[in-house]
């Protein structure tokens, strides 16, 4: 039926995973990693670290309250590390996070083919503009060149692309820089040393050793004999390649140097250098005339990821983005305002040296804003409700069954309304949640996603149904995030029956097979849907992305057939042959009479229960007032009216049911009657089995509960 | 750190890369590999000797032939090496010796007096002896100290005094040294030395042979032996716990003698008035080896901390070190073909530095005479740098906070934000006017060394001009030694080393080499002053000081009683004078940019006067004021800070440009010849490293694209 | 086994030793006195002459003994314990009136092999092994002394007070949870020792550590049930697990451990997801600390500021002179590569136990423990301030440096392909003195000046069999004992101890001991 699964099956393991969010996410939402100027079209574009390259328009910069947002390009799932403009600003090259490259039609903003050679993040770009040749590298300390006029006419069947890998590199990759003829490739790495290539040949040129840390940028001069590195040592140095030394050191920042920038306006030496990193100043070094025209162009609040120039013939501004999710645009010295050193003095020189600690400007020209990220969250006990504070210091309440936001309570106290809605309530870990986007992204792994089975009628917004039902917070979401999968819509009831026969031997599978209604129909489940928009995304567990979709797409045809390639079997059993694989868990416990109730012991070998994690302490009330207390004291008989429900008769344990009758309403006599205590705590009726046993009992041991009637 | 990667790789190289291209190790041939010592014959550790070679070229003739001798366990041998242009054999055996009793440890050939004709070399032994043989003639020509009567402790170092026919210089594992006057029979008596020192330096001290004496007492004792006793000339006793000597070396000029030893010292001493020019101490553990640079401008160690150190002449401190060996290094060496430095004349024009000339005049007396008598060669730092041209010279530099000018105390504290700021963009602007299109002609300075060690590696150094000139920013100054000095003046033995360089005018100024006393402002001749303070029999201190005294003693001499009298001729004036240029030097050294008031407190008189209390010659001897007659055990001594051993992170950090396991054990030779390396293997044998070009070691060209 | 056999020579060597080192040359009240073999007891002589010239420890022995004998102890001082019969043999020692000799440690090893079942026997053994068992034990010793002492003036106090009923519960609540600690007590400071320092163990009783502190909320706040005793059975499976694995085992940075801390609590925290180098169960058994402590910190709190004061009498109750001498901190230092934001969490050592490799120096084994750790691939950090998976560099460097730093070389290795532990006879320099590369920067004494005062040696090509000599410096002078046989050696002769290039059979430093100038 899916031939391809088994091929996926062998890989890793593969999770599941959606984002919540807006339909539009118009700003970005958390550091930007990468600028790219498009000065003919007037266009900005930004790599953000919520995965989205967004397109702005730089002319509305002087009429503040225009919206300069013009589109979003969206298709990683991962931080956009890099972008690189090809081709005359139509194509954009971009790496990520999420272990690919992609190439993207920059004029109308889709995604025109992933390359998905590398093995780890994708960390860093170079372009060698007079060959259109775009050089990826990452952690996986591989760089590939790729001939963008060849990426650019892929086509569905003609999708095979040849790239030359340049090896040697035996750390991490940061950074890489070719020159615009491309004939010198330069990577910096953790290794602290600056590797050099021919990038025609792919052979070493050479090492530069001399930074005592991580090289995190780069530049070439266009004739390929000076380079020049940043390093998270604080120091930019200067090389000379041919001599293959280092020139001179520049100790000019206090922290890393992440990002270089410059105008090459001579082939063979850099001029106005501009550098920014951790520390958030930007500095500007002239390497022609050092000792005077070097400034602080500006100081950020936050660490500088990117330095981008702008200006028509000579640069009038700088785009500077942060970890924080603005960009902002500072002015830079004009050529005309730079002082001519070779007719000053040397004391003159000095002077004005010192005059320039303070930047140049205090306040950015032009900001385009950025939103809210979240930095903090707490999943509520209950397992469902996620609370988050973002920057603005919002706390905003999450549904993740819905995948949508609940409620926003504005800007208070963090822990305290986290403290507020502490429960006494365990539901065991289903997902995972990480905001690597400045958004809640949630992940489910087989291991643990349907780990959660509820009683229906404990579950807020789904007490109409049966109170009965049991339901698993995993599979009914699985089911509403791929519900449009057309695969899911297939009539269920011949497979099913053929499963059970498949099945069979497979023991535990029967109680899930009650729990979800089987009828023919729409996929999805029969509570609930989540927001159209929200992206799916099919990764090996931890690692690398395989397939994102919006839930609204897998009915698209070419999206079926990624589906049916990436949705993992256990996935498939939930979505599609309507199995949950996870059966409920078994709690096997002590009841013993209280010391204080004057009840005698019954004999240990009698007395030990098993039942499910989910009933509540009312039935094990029930359960005692009926079997124990009402029957006598003798505790043989109870073992023989136990197995009424589930329970494992082949231990010859008693089991305490809930299924036995539903509608007798004695609970509320009974809490009367019993009371119930596990240790010194006594126990609420509301409370289930696992809750005591999670966070009362707190042992791997087998739980003792004590009763004594109500006087 | 930036051994992370290779430490994987535990194999064995054969060739590496540096910029210049390929190293690749040839094949060895029959005599490179003169013996391979198996483990079981060397017995233990400490009864085995380590694998020696010394190569030395000598022009006999017709053709220009490098000479090696190679001792391994008992047996010493002498070849011919010849340029590896020819294909088949590189070394011509020439000479095999095979002892009995006892092992050669160490070798020197004599090239001043080598020819066609004759060879001397003088071998060094386990058992204290030092042999002269003619390896050309092979014949045996002198046994110095044959009955052990003046050293029973092992040779670690012998060495021809340089341009001498006859002068020889052993070290031994007592710690003591002796010059030998070969062309003097050898006798059995047992030498006496004067009882006063010769020279009573800090830390070490120098006994002259009492010659009349021991002629009349051998006489008199009616032993037989009629023959004057005139051997060893010199005892030097260069450690005062008892430290061995593991090597020496003399400076390219002939003048000093660097002497690295077991408690972690390097003593440079101008060896023929013995005057000790400068000290430095390993960051811990002994130093095992030292090498000048071709220039004499830099000496590099090596020892048992695992670094190479870089130490300056001209400026009496440690300005970088190197960490890439994984066990201790056995020995450094300079690679004269691949060093580029400018000319003296250069030098100062781009740096500031004085040059090697202005240090110490060349000077060829040595050769054939009772070196002793050399002293007369006084005139040892002629003052050819006046401060007037100092002063000009600083003006055409303004963008070196290095070369302001120290001496003249002219020149005002910078705030120090400041100076940061200016020494980085000065850096730049020197080098990109040097490197970026500006002056393309003149290279840029490099230094480059090798190192072996115990841990089997190679490992290629270099000091370039980021490392010569820009690493000083963390270096201690003068005036923190004192500070930190202080608490413990009471303190002596080594440490007076240190505190010399607080005491002596100028001199000991660490920053700026042009700032030597040794050309002090007046212009005059120098004159040595000897003073020596002996109480309870524990030799103390002494204080060599430097004057601007215009000098009517011509001759130092041999006779310490007349040092001590000039010593009291001192003239008060010239003293405070010299107090006072010192405090103009400290205060514009003043790096750390005290406040004023601190500022004061350090420069304050009383402070010296105190010292100067306790000193028998008044206050007009405040500047070598004497440090205290505690005898304080000498490793309460606190050194680490100071000039002489600075913090780690006052020095530059270096790494190896290669660092390559070579072979399968120890490492204990390296020699750099212009057309490769060879390296000692303490398994017995030679490895050559052939370089990749033997004509162009300089730097190529940018390649145009 | 030379060693092994009765030395007949020993008195004669006595005074060949005198003549050696000359009668005037002779440290007066200085005694050289080797040590009988009862019978491969070599282990056991070779690291008592060292630390019976180790001062530091020597003279808090003897002081020891003197408090004993003074009856300040007196009645709580048991006469049977390790410590009180490694202060008869030093006393002994001291006391002789013979400059050399031979005495036989009878009633130490007696007590030893009592005590510690593992060495009850006539095999060889690790003096490794031994030297941490004996630290173990004074330490306990030490402390159990400390606590009854202050029990007892605890009593006193009340006794001369008005006891309320409460207070006298309370008391008695605390006492039963501090025998309960002390218990815990036995486990960690053996697990840790065990496992050659190299188990960072939060439960390590230590002077100032914080997470230490938490526990000992946990423990004084009574009021919070049997759940204390639940969590803490996990923890203490868990340190018997890591006493078991830390045994010659290379620590391996561990990413399994943070990724199962993760998910338990559902949020992303880097506490309990910092990767280290550490083994699985510790995190976990951080983590359930972690939980626990929290809780009680909440409880505790209501109960006025006693429980604070508790705290500090117990931290201070857990450092004994062993601490002082031996104990050093180190910091495992976390940088991610991406924010470049560096995270740093301590531990405490009583000796280091560093890898080996061949041809190098105790210089570069130390700086290879220091070496940086990427944290790469699969085994990303979690980094709170990127709030993603991103790159790191660990590294482990010291940051309190002992008095007496222990360093122990890694000679017997776990040999795979043999299936038996093979003894690594590699050339490894150590000089006289010594200074740390590998210290971190707010280190404050990082620039100590070592001197090497004792190396015990071992001899032979395994680790089962061979023997064991000690070098030791005394007084300027560098003896070797070995068993009942002490020579002089000179500075030179050290070189025999480094190891060999090629051979099997060496005679090889084993544990190095420096101690600070200062």
């Amino acid at each position: 039926m899916h031939p391809r699964r088994d091929l996926a099956a062998s890989r890793k393991k593969i999770q599941v995973s959606y984002v919540i969010r807006d339909v539009v996410e118009k700003y970005n939402r958390s550091g930007v990693n990468a600028l790219q100027v498009d000065p003919t079209n007037n266009r900005l574009y930004t790599g953000g670290r919520d995965s989205i390259i967004r397109v702005w328009n730089t002319e509305s910069k002087n009429q503040q309250e225009a919206d300069p947002y013009v589109a979003s390009m969206e298709h990683h799932t991962d931080w956009v590390n890099d972008i690189v403009l090809c081709c005359n600003g139509r194509t954009l090259i971009s790496a990520s996070s999420d272990t690919t490259v992609k190439v993207w039609n920059a004029h109308r903003k889709f995604c025109m083919s992933t390359l998905r050679t590398h093995k780890d993040y994708v960390r860093s770009l170079a372009y060698a503009r007079d060959k259109e040749h775009v050089a990826s590298a990452g952690l996986d300390r591989q760089i590939f060149i790729w001939d963008v006029n060849t990426l650019t006419s892929l086509t569905t069947t003609h999708n095979t692309v040849t790239t030359s890998n340049v090896s040697g590199c035996k750390n991490s990759i940061y950074s890489v820089a070719m020159n615009d003829p491309g004939t010198v490739l330069a990577a910096g790495s953790t290794e602290r040393v600056i590797r050099v290539w021919d990038p025609r040949t792919c052979e070493k040129r050479m090492k530069l050793k001399g930074h005592t840390d991580n090289v995190k940028a780069l530049l070439i001069t266009r004739d390929g004999t000076h380079l020049l590195s940043g390093s998270s040592d604080g120091t930019i140095k200067l090389w000379s390649l041919g001599q293959q030394r280092c020139l001179a050191t520049l100790p000019i920042h206090r922290e890393g140097v992440w990002t270089l920038t410059t105008v090459f306006d001579s082939p063979s030496s850099f001029g106005c250098v501009y550098s920014s990193g951790r520390d958030g100043r930007v500095m500007c070094s002239d390497f022609r005339h050092p000792d005077c025209n070097s400034y602080v162009v500006c100081e950020e609040s936050a660490p500088v990821l990117r330095l981008q120039l702008d200006g028509k013939s000579t640069p009038e501004r700088i785009y500077c983005a942060t970890t924080n999710s603005s960009v902002h645009s500072w002015p830079v010295k004009p050529e005309s305002d730079k002082v001519d050193v070779e007719n000053m003095e040397g004391s003159e020189i000095q002077d004005r040296l010192f005059d320039d600690e303070k930047p140049y400007s205090e306040k950015p020209c032009y900001s385009i804003p950025g939103a809210a990220c979240i930095t903090q969250y707490k999943v509520l006990s209950d397992k469902r409700h996620i609370l988050t504070q973002d920057t603005h210091n919002r706390v905003v309440l999450w549904d993740v069954l819905m995948a949508k936001a609940v409620e926003d309570l504005g800007c208070v106290d963090f822990d305290v309304e986290v403290k507020n809605r502490e429960k006494i309530l365990y539901v065991p870990n289903w997902f995972s949640v990480d905001l690597k986007l400045g958004l809640l992204s949630i992940h489910l792994e087989e291991r643990e996603c349907f780990s959660a089975w509820m009683t229906a009628r404990d579950v807020p917004g789904f007490e109409e149904s049966d109170p009965v039902t049991k339901i698993n917070y995993g599979g009914l979401l699985l089911r509403a995030l791929l519900e449009h999968w057309p695969e899911t819509h297939v009539l269920r009831d011949e497979k099913s029956t053929e499963s059970d026969d498949m099945d069979e031997s497979s023991s535990q599978s029967s109680p899930s097979k009650s729990s979800l209604p089987r009828k023919p129909g729409p996929g999805g489940n029969p509570f609930f849907k989540v927001p159209r928009h929200t992206p799916v995304i099919f990764s090996e567990s931890g690692g690398r992305t395989l397939f994102r979709l919006l839930c609204e797409d897998a009915a698209g045809k070419t999206e079926g057939v990624s589906l049916r390639e990436t949705v993992p079997q256990w996935v498939v059993q939930t979505v599609v042959e309507n199995r949950i694989p996870a059966p409920f868990v078994k709690l096997s416990f002590f009841l013993q009479p209280h010391p204080s109730s004057g009840i005698k012991a019954t004999k240990n070998t009698n007395n030990k229960l098993l039942a499910n994690d989910m009933l509540t302490i009312g039935k094990v009330m029930e359960h005692v007032h009926e079997k124990i207390i009402c029957a006598g004291d003798d505790a043989s008989q109870s073992s023989g009216n136990g197995g009424s429900g589930q329970g494992d008769k082949s231990d010859g344990e008693p089991s305490v049911s809930d299924s036995s009758d539903p509608h007798k309403d004695t609970t509320t006599s009974v809490e009367n009657k019993v009371e119930l205590f596990c240790g010194e705590q006594s126990l609420e009726p509301e409370w289930n089995l696992r809750t005591v046993k999670h966070l009362i009992w707190r042992s791997g041991n087998d739980m003792i509960l004590q009763y004594r009637l109500k006087t | 750190m930036a051994l992370e990667g290779a430490s994987k790789d535990n194999d064995v190289k054969v060739r590496f890369n540096i910029r210049e291209g390929i190293y690749k190790q040839m094949p060895i041939s029959e005599y490179f590999y003169p013996k391979r010592v198996p483990y079981v014959n060397q017995g233990p550790a400490s009864t085995s000797t380590t694998v020696k070679t010394s190569i030395t070229r000598i022009d006999d003739g017709d053709e220009d032939c490098d000479r090696v001798c190679f001792t391994v366990g008992r047996e010493l041998f002498y070849f011919g090496y010849k340029s590896l242009v020819q294909p088949s054999q590189h070394l011509e055996f020439l000479d095999k010796r095979t002892y009995k009793g006892v092992q050669p440890t160490c070798h020197h050939i004599n090239k001043f007096s080598a020819s066609n004709e004759t060879v001397k070399v003088a071998v060094g032994f386990t058992a204290g002896q030092v042999q002269v043989i003619d390896v050309k003639t092979k014949q045996s020509l002198q046994i110095m100290n044959e009955d052990r009567s003046v050293e029973k402790s092992r040779v670690t170092c012998v060495k021809w005094l340089p341009e001498s026919e006859n002068v020889l210089l052993s070290a031994h594992a007592s710690g003591n040294m002796y010059t030998y006057d070969v062309s003097q029979p050898s006798t059995n008596a047992l030498p006496i030395f004067h009882t006063q020192p010769h020279i009573l330096g800090e830390g070490y001290t120098i006994y002259a042979l009492k010659t009349k004496t021991t002629s009349s007492s051998t006489s008199s004792n009616g032993n037989g032996n009629n023959a004057t006793t005139k051997n060893p000339l010199f005892k030097w006793i260069m450690a005062t716990d008892g430290s061995g000597i593991h090597t020496f070396q003399f400076s390219p000029c002939g003048r000093f003698v660097a002497v690295a030893m077991q408690n972690g010292y390097l003593r440079v001493i101008n060896h023929s008035t013995f005057e000790m020019h400068g000290c430095m101490k390993s960051y811990f553990g002994g130093l095992l080896s030292c090498s000048w640079s071709p220039d004499g401008r830099y000496i590099v160690t090596g020892g048992e901390d695992d670094l190479v150190n870089v130490w300056s002449f001209c400026e009496k401190c440690v300005i970088a070190r190197g960490y890439g060996h994984r066990s201790w290094v056995s020995e450094v060496s300079f690679d004269p073909f691949c060093c580029f430095y400018p000319n003296d004349s250069d030098m100062k024009m781009f740096y500031g530095m004085p040059s090697v000339a202005d240090l110490y005049p060349k000077h060829k007396a040595l050769a054939g005479q009772d070196c002793a008598n050399n002293n007369s060669c006084e005139n040892v730092d002629n003052p050819t740098h006046s401060s007037t041209g100092m002063g000009d010279f600083v003006q055409r530099n303004n963008f070196s906070e290095d070369s302001r000018p120290h001496c003249n105390g002219e020149v005002g504290l910078m705030p120090h934000s400041n100076m940061r700021r200016l020494r980085t963009y000065s850096n730049v602007s020197k080098f990109s006017r040097l490197s970026i299109g500006l002056d393309p002609c003149s290279p840029p300075i490099c230094y480059r060394f090798g190192s072996v060690g115990q841990d089997a590696h190679l490992c290629l150094w270099e000091i370039d001009e980021n490392i010569l000139f820009n690493s000083r920013k963390n270096r201690p100054t003068v005036l923190t030694t004192t500070q930190k000095r202080r608490p413990s003046v009471g303190s002596g033995g080594d440490c007076s080393a240190a505190y010399n360089s607080t005491t002596d005018s100028g001199s000991e100024v660490p920053v700026n080499g042009s700032s030597n006393s040794e050309y002090s402002s007046n212009g005059s001749y120098g004159q040595y002053h000897y003073y020596n303070n002996i109480s309870g029999g524990n030799i103390d201190v002494s204080q060599l000081v430097t004057t601007a005294q215009s000098s009517n003693a011509s001759n130092s001499g041999t006779s310490a009683t007349l040092n001590l009298q000039k010593d009291k001729k001192h003239s008060r004036q010239n003293a405070s004078n010299g107090v006072a240029s010192k405090f103009a030097t400290l205060g514009s050294h003043e790096r750390k940019n005290k406040e004023g008031k601190e500022h004061k407190r350090n420069l304050s008189l009383p402070h010296f006067s105190f010292r100067s209390t306790s000193n028998q010659n008044g206050g007009a001897s405040t500047k070598y004021g004497i440090l205290n007659k505690k005898a304080q055990p000498p490793q309460l001594i606190k050194t680490l800070g100071t000039t002489l051993c600075p913090k780690l992170d006052e020095t530059t950090l270096l790494e190896p440009l290669v660092c390559k396991k070579i072979a399968q054990s120890r490492i204990t030779g390296i020699n750099f010849m212009e057309d490769c390396i060879i390296t000692t293997c303490q398994d017995g044998y030679l490895q050559l490293w052939k370089r990749p070009n033997p004509r162009a070691t300089s730097p190529s060209p940018d390649k145009p694209k | 086994m030379k060693g092994c056999l009765p030395n007949i020579m020993g008195a004669n060597a006595s005074a060949a030793l005198m003549k050696e080192i000359g009668p005037e040359q002779f440290p007066p009240n200085e005694r050289y006195f080797g040590l009988h073999n009862f019978g491969n007891t070599c282990y056991c002589n070779s690291v008592l002459q060292a630390l019976f010239f180790c001062q530091p420890f020597r003279d808090r022995v003897l002081q020891y003994r003197t408090q004993q004998h003074n009856g300040k102890h007196g009645s709580n001082g048991k006469k049977d314990t390790l410590l009180a019969c490694l202060c008869e043999l030093f006393y002994n020692i001291v006391s002789q009136k013979k400059k050399c000799g031979v005495l036989q440690p009878k009633k130490f090893v007696a007590r030893l092999r009592k005590e510690y079942e593992s060495f009850d026997n006539y095999m060889q053994h690790d003096a490794h092994e031994l030297f941490n068992c004996l630290l173990n034990s004074i330490h306990l010793v030490l402390i159990e002394e400390k606590k009854a002492e202050r029990e007892r003036k605890r009593l006193e106090m009340q006794s001369s007070t008005t006891s309320q009923g409460n207070g006298v519960k309370r008391e008695r609540l605390s006492f039963f949870r501090s025998k309960k600690k002390e218990d815990k007590d036995i486990h960690t400071l053996s697990s840790k020792v065990g496992a050659s320092s190299f188990v960072p163990s939060d439960t390590m009783p230590s002077t100032s550590a914080a997470p230490d502190s938490l526990e000992i909320q946990n423990i004084t706040s009574a009021g919070s049930s049997s759940s204390l005793a639940t969590s803490d059975s996990p923890a203490s499976t868990a340190d018997t697990n890591e006493s078991l694995m830390g045994n010659g085992q290379v620590p391996k940075v561990d990413q399994e451990s943070s990724d199962e801390g993760k998910p338990q609590n559902g949020h992303l925290s880097t506490e309990e997801s910092t990767p280290s180098k550490t083994f699985s169960f510790f995190s976990r058994n951080k983590f359930s600390k972690k939980a626990s402590s929290s809780k009680s910190s909440e409880l505790s709190s209501s109960n006025s500021n006693v429980p604070h004061l508790e705290e500090e009498d117990e931290s201070e109750a857990n450092n004994t002179w062993i601490n002082d001498i031996f104990q050093g901190t180190y910091t495992t230092i976390t940088r991610c590569l991406t924010c470049e934001t560096v995270k740093n969490k301590d531990e405490d050592f009583l000796d280091l136990s560093v890898d080996i490799e061949q041809n190098t120096s105790i210089t570069h084994c130390l700086r290879v423990f220091s070496n940086q750790q990427m944290l790469s691939g699969e085994h990303k950090y979690s980094c709170e301030v990127c709030r993603s998976k991103q790159e790191a560099q660990i590294q482990m460097r010291i940051k309190k440096l002992p008095t007496i730093l222990a360093l122990h070389l890694k000679r017997f290795k776990y040999c795979d392909t043999l299936n038996k532990y093979t003894k690594l006879t590699y050339r490894v320099v150590f000089p006289f003195d010594l200074r740390l590369f590998n210290t971190t920067d707010d280190a404050s004494n990082a620039e100590r000046l070592y001197d090497l005062i004792g190396v015990v040696v071992h001899c032979g090509s395994g680790p089962y069999r061979g023997h064991y000599v000690s070098i030791v410096k005394s007084h300027d002078m560098w003896l070797l004992f070995d068993d009942d046989n002490v020579e002089k050696l000179e500075p030179s002769g050290m070189e025999d101890f480094y190891g060999v290039t090629a051979d099997k059979n060496s005679e090889s430093g084993y544990i190095l001991f420096y101690q600070s100038r200062e």
